[in-house]
């Protein structure tokens, strides 16, 4: 009986077993194989029922091999499907981690789990191959160099040496094998050798592939600059620092956890051949390079005393910094001015152009047909090693007589000179001193100073406590009563010791009593008129002095009573004032609240 | 009476003479440098300023003419160390601020320069106005008056006399918070930070402590790094742009 109720259950449960569709991990390489510097991705996925991704995936330490770079994901999707009239929900989160193979060998990726409801769900393992990389037989071309560091940064010239104010063209390239993040690179900095100018740069690394001794390295270029050295002699181009991360394979709670380093390329010593003396004409200012001057318009129809406006324009590899108006003498009977002067920086065949434009007015003064003198501009040809001279042609002016009373208008000042620093030192030494002011450091380490910072704070401290002390006096009618009974008490003795050094015995009592009722009153806040011995002692047991004190004190009143209305025959008025003084005394020590 | 009299004056005496027998002797070896270096004998003038500072204390014109001559011997890292000293005394000195830019222009290794923002620059404007003494002057003369304040708010009797005292009063407070906040960086940052210059030509920041770990970058002569913890010999250091590795403790100089 038991063995058909089993199986009659085992028939029940088994169609609902395999009607409900298990969560299932699994792990998907993108390939099996691969060499060191490469990178592989793992996807990890978890399907079935209402799975839920809740904790991250435990992925294993697979170091030294792989190290983790990346991770994309989780990305998630649900689909709801109905079949035969029944409703399925079905969900699936997959996260892709990027690794890159750091060592050869072959890893074993064991299965991965993961909870999801009463169970765990577990992954296939994974066997990695990884190969060192092939280094290929050395082709031709390649000369066995290779870049000292991953990456490495390089800074190519185009030529070994150059004339003062000649054009180099320096050009930044990047060799790398592995991958990196997050780049940033700095400008060379031409110190005080160069001027420079920016000829292009990268938006994207876009490498090609090169063989270095036997190695493939990928080579992109960064950026190109112009140079031009401003001084003749042993000129420095300085180090360009290339800053880059990489991933550790440590993860946060961010994600992957990356570390910062920086390379810098080689310094480049260039030398820098002075401008020769022999051939260099007079009116030399210093250009270098290759130049076109261009005038327009060439031709111009006007009356005499009139402006003709026209544009001087020198164009050439030279640093327009450098370039100097060109030379030209207006015949007699011209004036000529400059209106302004605009620079234009171009590129081309991956060098610096420059183009200087001279705007200039000139005005004729007699009629006629009048062929000017060209424009010159001498320069420095550092091609060929000679100094030249370009020429513009020739303006040609129709000038016919003009208004006898016209006047040439107002023109501005010709172009100013402008200040440009050709070199840079230190500042020079700071003069000798009279008296030589030393601090031994920093104040706060100083414990006067320290000491003195107490003092502010004591004060207002000090006020705070004095204000609301008057404060109580002013609305606490028993304490500012308490805090003069003392003193009240203490002045009654000294008019009682008066009267008694005046004889006058009856007198001395009735300070006395007013002394010893004056104190008690204040003290403890009682209206001392009417105020009667039993009412004394009574307060004065609450307040808290002994039944002795309080006995004497009901004698003492008594005695003064008796002495201050003549009743007390032979009365010693003295001992009365000595009694009542170190009652007194007694009674504010006992009663001291 | 007479006699206590001119034993005061005695101790004072015996006060004041070496201080300024100090002082007269810190003025002459500073000119004495003077001479030196205009004589174009860098490395005695060097000398001759260091002398200076020992015996008349830190001064500005001192370790800035000292950069000048270490600078001019051709001791880079050194000239840095006394150029930030001398920044340090007196921020607002533009030849300071001037030769320091020049000589950090000379460090093989240039590392990338700190990013601010408006409020940042802003901030760092202010905080350079004045020394880490300057700002703790400043801080406790505000304090002062705040304090004096304080006691006039306390003490005042009646509502007219409180509630003049109050704008004043927090107007002092804020201002003393302000000043309060100022001087803390600005100690932090030039007394309390342990900064250091690289003073070896050529120097790999290692993983760790130790030949055998990994090179993180590369720094030069010139090169200001905070020192971290040390061990066995080697110091961790960080630099601008957040790097940070591990150098041998004789391969820098503290300031």
């Amino acid at each position: 009986m038991t063995r058909r109720i089993s199986i009659f259950l085992l028939a029940l449960v088994f169609p609902l077993m395999a009607l409900a569709d298990p969560a299932k991990l699994t792990v998907e390489a993108d390939r099996t194989s691969v060499t060191v510097g490469e990178r592989i991705n793992l996807t990890v996925t978890l399907e079935g029922d209402g799975v839920k991704y809740g904790s991250p995936f435990q992925l294993p330490d697979l170091s030294p091999y792989l190290t983790l770079v990346g991770q994309r994901g989780p990305f998630s999707e649900s689909s709801t499907t109905i079949i035969n009239g029944r409703m399925e929900r079905s969900a699936k989160v997959s996260i892709t981690y990027q690794f890159e193979a750091r060592k050869a060998g072959t890893i074993k990726i064991p299965p991965l789990s993961y909870p999801v409801e009463n169970r765990t769900a577990r992954s296939n393992p994974i066997e990695i191959a990884i190969s060192d990389a092939v280094r290929p037989t050395v082709i031709e071309g390649d000369t066995g160099w290779r870049p000292p560091s991953d990456p490495y940064v390089r800074v190519e010239l185009d030529k070994d040496e150059a004339y003062v104010g000649e054009q180099i063209v320096a050009t930044v390239y990047l060799y790398y094998r592995n991958d990196f993040i997050n780049p940033e690179l700095a400008p060379i900095d031409t110190g005080t050798d160069f001027i420079e100018s920016k000829l292009g740069y990268a938006t994207s690394l876009d490498p090609k592939t090169e063989t270095f001794g036997g190695e493939r390295w990928k080579v992109a270029y960064l950026y190109s600059q112009a140079l031009f050295p401003i001084k003749a002699g042993e000129a420095l181009i300085r180090p360009v620092t290339f800053k880059y991360f990489v991933a550790t394979g440590r993860r946060s709670f961010f994600g992957p956890v990356t570390e910062g380093y920086a390379v810098s390329s080689d310094p480049i010593k260039i030398k820098i051949k002075p401008l020769p003396v022999a051939g260099r004409p007079a009116d030399f200012e210093g250009e270098v390079g290759s130049f076109d001057i261009k005038v327009t318009p060439s031709f111009g129809s006007l009356k005499a005393n009139e402006q003709f406006k026209f544009t001087v324009s020198i164009e050439g590899t030279g640093h327009m910094d450098y370039i100097s108006k060109p030379r030209f003498e207006p015949p007699e009977g011209f004036d000529l001015y400059t209106e302004g002067v605009e620079k234009d920086y171009l590129k081309d065949k991956g060098r610096a152009v420059g183009r200087r434009r001279f705007k200039m007015i000139l005005v004729p003064h007699k009629e006629g047909k009048h062929v000017l003198p060209p424009f010159t501009l001498s320069y420095f040809d550092p091609e060929s090693g000679q100094y030249k001279t370009a020429k513009s042609p020739g303006v040609r002016l129709m000038v016919s007589p003009g208004d006898k009373s016209s006047e040439p208008l107002p023109l501005a000042a010709s172009e100013p000179e402008v200040i440009s620093a050709v070199g840079a030192d230190l500042r020079y030494v700071k003069p000798d001193l009279d008296e030589y002011d030393g601090s031994v450091g920093w104040l706060g380490y100083s414990p006067a100073f320290a000491a003195a910072q107490l003092a502010p704070a004591a004060a207002v401290l000090a006020s705070i406590f004095l204000r609301r002390r008057k404060d109580k006096l002013r609305h606490d009618v028993a304490f500012a009563r308490r805090l003069r009974a003392n003193k009240e008490s203490a002045r009654a003795m000294r008019e009682a010791r008066a009267a008694l050094a005046k004889g006058d015995s009856a007198q001395a009592c009735a300070d006395v009593y007013r002394a010893l009722a004056g104190f008690v009153s204040d003290n403890l806040n009682l209206a001392e008129a009417g105020l009667t011995a039993a009412e004394v002692t009574d307060a004065l047991l609450e307040a808290g002095a002994s039944e002795e004190a309080v006995e004497l004190t009901r004698e003492l009143l008594g005695s003064c009573d008796m002495a201050r209305f003549g009743l007390g025959e032979g009365t010693d008025a003295r001992s009365i004032v000595d009694k009542g003084e170190a009652l007194l005394a007694r009674l504010a020590k006992e009663t001291r609240q | 009476m007479k006699r206590t009299a001119n034993l005061i004056l005695a101790l004072l005496a015996a006060i004041i003479m070496p201080l300024s027998a100090g002082a007269s002797s810190a003025a002459a070896r500073y000119n004495h440098g003077n001479e030196l270096y205009k004589a174009g004998e860098y490395a005695k003038a060097a000398e001759e300023y260091n002398k200076a500072i020992e015996e008349g204390g830190a001064n500005a014109m001192a370790y800035y003419n000292l950069g000048n001559a270490r600078l001019k011997s051709g001791d880079l890292g050194r000239a840095v160390m006394a150029y930030l000293k001398a920044k340090e005394l007196a921020p607002r000195d533009p030849d300071i601020e001037y030769n320091l830019d020049y000589a950090r222009g000379l460090v093989k290794t240039q590392l990338p320069p700190l990013e601010r923002g408006p409020f940042s620059k802003a901030f760092f404007w202010v905080l350079n106005l004045f020394s880490a003494n300057g700002w703790t002057a400043i801080a406790a003369v505000i304090y002062w008056a705040a304090a004096a304040a304080g006691v006039w708010f306390a003490v005042s009797r009646g509502r007219g006399g409180k509630e003049a005292a109050k704008p004043v009063l927090y107007t002092l407070l804020a201002l003393s918070a302000m000043a309060l906040v100022f001087t803390a960086v600005r100690v932090k940052l030039d007394v309390l930070t342990p900064r250091a210059v690289i003073l070896a030509d050529k120097v790999s920041a290692l993983s760790g402590p130790g030949d055998n770990n990994k090179v993180l970058f590369e720094t030069s002569e010139g090169v200001e790094v905070v020192v971290g913890q040390c061990d066995q010999g080697w110091c961790e250091v960080s630099a601008a742009g957040g790097f940070r590795g591990w150098v041998k403790a004789d391969s820098f100089e503290r300031l």
